[in-house]
């Protein structure tokens, strides 16, 4: 049962955007209730995106990640830690509704969406449902707040778009 | 689709630990009381399809550009900041 006694098995996962991608156990994320639309999402690991050239965003404040799935590798969700971006977002979730413990193991993400459609992409955000991580546990859920107020396609601030140069 | 009909104050048990309980029905409203484990998640229709359908659009996104260079390494996410 306990992962700690567990033996480190790595998986190899044939991704669209990545290729290749190797990911020990202990690097996997659970995903134990799937996500909206795409509920045989079990496993997922989180890679870290964005090359020197991706665009403006700090690293130090607006991490980009790829919601990889590991069991379909056509599937990857770009996300974004949301606080330094949307300085007065604030989300309030009962930990024991995802099975947490202890709120220091929680972190928060949030999809993106890119449209190409226009002449400069758009960049959006999903405040509504964001990602909860356990860190700890390794297992994540999206869940979706209660608070209309927060958009579903809340927009990047545009300074710091992708390709703007 | 199952169809029960129920009068104010009464429930419907849906398997071993989900019941509904019809608080107060009017013309064109009913108010429900949902009594479910913390693990499931209870949502109105119209805002799941909507997170739904946003999902679908996310995992579409035309990214050429970002994935570019990508590594893959774990990664520890970072705290919020205060």
């Amino acid at each position: 049962m306990s992962s700690d006694t567990a033996q480190v098995e790595s998986r190899q996962v044939v991704t669209k955007r990545f290729g290749m991608v190797t990911v020990s156990e202990d690097e996997q994320f659970a995903v134990p209730r799937g996500i909206p639309g795409f509920s045989t999402m079990r496993h997922a690991v989180l890679l870290a995106a964005g090359s020197p050239d991706a665009g403006r965003l700090n690293p130090d404040e607006h991490s980009l990640f790829w919601l990889q799935d590991l069991d379909d590798g056509d599937l990857a969700f770009l996300c974004v830690v949301p606080w330094g971006l949307f300085r007065d977002y604030d989300l309030e979730i009962d930990e024991e509704d995802f099975g947490i413990d202890d709120s220091v193991d929680v972190r928060v993400l949030n999809l993106v969406t890119v449209d190409r459609s226009g002449a400069e992409p758009a960049l959006t955000v999903n405040l509504r449902a964001p990602v909860i991580v356990d860190v700890r546990r390794r297992q994540l859920f999206q869940t979706i707040l209660p608070d209309a107020k927060w958009p579903i396609n809340a927009e990047l601030p545009s300074a710091l778009c992708f390709g703007a140069d | 689709m199952l169809v029960l009909t129920r009068r104010n104050g009464q429930s419907i048990r849906i398997g071993d630990d989900i019941v509904l309980t019809i608080l107060e029905s009017g013309r064109d409203q009913v108010r429900i009381g949902i009594r479910a484990p913390r693990s499931v998640a209870v949502h109105r229709e119209e805002v799941y399809e909507e997170i739904l359908l946003a999902n679908r659009s996310a995992a579409n996104s035309d990214d050429g550009v970002m994935s570019n260079g990508t590594q893959h390494f774990v990664i520890d996410l970072p705290a919020r900041q205060h």
